[in-house]
């Protein structure tokens, strides 16, 4: 369990993260979310102390730097290929298992993990972005935590990768172990993570289920089909629900869950041809809950001629 | 602490400019180990002499600068690949890791210094035999030109490390480290052998790498040297300026690890 209460930090009169309280619960996967340069990052190393602010966060009831060897309790992913280009793959683990007293056999058994063991005794100054992910990643599982934090552990990984890392990922969870891991590929989020933290501008914009956050947004909607599209259309709105025309006979609404909609076309004696929930996807819920929080816009091509 | 000494002990061994730097040491002291030659034959060998052979000339400044770049790296190596975020992932101590590498490179240093003296020492009696061991070991000022030597050695290996630490950046540190001696505080010395700035030349005893390597100096200078490079504390007065010099900006650079973002 991981308890952040409170995290700040500012930079000049910009404040970067701002007054972040959040849970991660063990057991389930704990997706990170937030538009580039929302403080997902910076939140990630003021929870490991690495970044001064105000604010605390907890590990299983304890302070970062009270763990006297943290490797063991919290295994740490930050950025991709932070290792010496000359040190072997091997040496690089060795050097960070030292301080917390991991055998060199281990070190065998997280490179055998992540699919390295080939190059395990080569410099890594020529490794691609995906194995020097694989060996950050190997470096997390190090001490055998019980608690994994990765910053973006998808980027570099080809596709048989990310669903490697999402096996691995779920499988951990699974033995009751707390998984946060910030992404920006919504799709692959969508597949791996069970609980939801959303951020914008450095404020807490969701913490709540995936099913939860994707339920709440707007494009989710209750589609129904009836020959009396315009006696039902009148009735919802004048009940505050709103409805959207569609073609076929089709209406969409939102306000209103799909069994009480069946109930009331019921009880007002009218035929439903089809009745079915559209749930929305990740990215429109994502999109929704972010908007306006963005710190960089782009902006649109013109009439290219 | 003794976690954070084993992660410093492995860091460093698994550097391979470690090996060259050390190699370069003892191959450079064996070299310098040669100007015994110039002793053979009937040729009186003085303690003057056994000055020169053992501080090699400019061997304890090249020693000096290998030494100097274990110590850039030590902290360097972390800013420059971002080892230092998992680094701190395995010792959430600032103040422990920041120990265990300045008791990492001071003996790392001071054993390298030690090896190379030997090898000097080695070389020399190789080819000089009883005309070396009838000076004995440490005839006077001996043994403060050799421990002065290890001392100056280390000293300076941590003046890297600070320099590295403070600037975060490998490039910068190794500059500072070989241009502040060699081009700095000559073009001050240079300046103050103008005349009209006579009555402040008293403050180039106080350029911190000259007055250090008064420690292992054993010639006394003549007057041919020009005034402004004249200037020069006593050995001990000299080793403390260096030392102090040192102690400020290692507690700087400490204080700012301890401070600023990782």
């Amino acid at each position: 369990m991981i308890e952040v209460r409170g995290l700040t930090k500012k930079f000049g009169d910009h404040k970067a993260v701002d007054d972040l309280s959040f849970n991660v619960k063990p057991g389930v996967v704990t997706g990170f979310l937030g538009p580039n340069g929302a403080g997902k990052s910076t939140t990630m190393r003021l929870m490991l102390d690495l970044d001064h602010g105000a604010g605390t966060t907890t590990f299983d009831g304890k302070k970062f730097h009270e763990i006297a060897r943290p490797m063991s309790v919290i295994g740490v992913l930050l950025e991709a290929k932070a290792f010496h280009p000359t040190r072997t793959a091997r040496n690089h683990l060795r050097m960070l298992a030292a301080p917390t007293h991991v055998p060199d056999k281990r070190v065998d058994e997280v490179l055998d993990l992540v699919g390295l063991t080939s190059v395990a005794n080569k410099k890594p100054k020529s490794f691609s972005l995906g194995m020097g992910q694989r060996l950050g990643l190997a470096a997390a599982l190090l001490g055998d935590p019980e608690i994994i934090l990765l910053d973006e552990p998808a980027n570099g990984l080809d596709p048989q990768g990310i669903t490697w890392l999402r096996d691995l990922l779920k499988a951990f969870a699974q033995q009751g172990k707390t998984v946060f891991a910030s992404s920006h590929l919504l799709n692959e989020m969508a597949l791996l993570a069970d609980d939801l933290v959303v951020i914008g501008r450095g404020k807490l914009l969701a913490d709540m289920p995936m099913s939860e956050f994707v339920a709440q947004s707007s494009h989710t909607s209750v589609i129904v089909r009836t020959p009396h599209y315009a006696k039902l259309a009148e009735l919802l709105t004048s009940r505050g629900i709103q409805v959207t025309e569609e073609p076929y006979g089709r209406l969409s609404l939102v306000g209103m869950e799909q069994d009480a909609v069946g109930d009331l076309a019921f009880a007002e004696g009218m035929v439903v041809h089809e009745l079915t929930t559209r749930t929305a996807t990740l990215e429109e819920a994502f999109l929704e809950a972010t908007a306006g929080a963005e710190e960089f816009h782009g902006g649109h091509l013109g009439g290219v001629a | 602490m003794s976690d954070a000494l084993r992660y410093e002990w492995v860091r460093l061994r698994t550097l391979r400019s470690t090996y060259w730097l050390t190699g370069l040491s003892i191959v450079i002291a064996a070299l310098l180990g040669l100007f015994a030659l110039t002793f053979t034959g009937s040729k009186p060998f003085t303690i003057v002499d056994y000055g020169d052979l053992i501080e090699g000339g400019p061997g304890t400044a090249l020693l000096s600068i290998f030494m100097g770049l274990i110590g850039v790296f030590s902290i360097g190596h972390e800013y420059r690949y971002g080892t230092i975020r998992p680094t701190l992932g395995a010792i959430p101590s600032r103040t422990h890791l920041m120990a265990a590498k300045v008791l990492v490179v001071i003996a790392y240093s001071l054993v390298v210094g030690f090896v190379c003296l030997v090898v000097r020492y080695l070389v020399a009696w190789l080819i000089l035999g009883s005309k070396l061991t009838d000076l004995g070991l440490f005839p006077h000022p001996m043994g403060r030109v050799i421990g002065g030597i290890l001392g100056y050695v280390a000293v300076y290996a941590l003046v890297g490390f600070a320099f590295a630490s403070l600037s975060r950046s490998i490039p910068a540190a190794i500059v500072t480290l070989v241009v502040f001696p060699l081009v700095f505080e000559n073009v001050i010395r240079g300046l103050l052998t103008i005349n009209a700035l006579k009555s402040i030349r008293g403050i180039a005893k106080f350029l911190p790498f000259s007055a250090g390597s008064q420690v292992y100096s054993h010639n006394v200078l003549d007057s041919s040297v020009p005034s402004g490079f004249r200037e020069l504390p006593g050995p001990w007065g000299g080793a403390l300026i260096f030392f102090v010099f040192m102690l400020i900006l290692l507690g700087a650079a400490w204080a700012l690890f301890e401070k600023r973002d990782a």
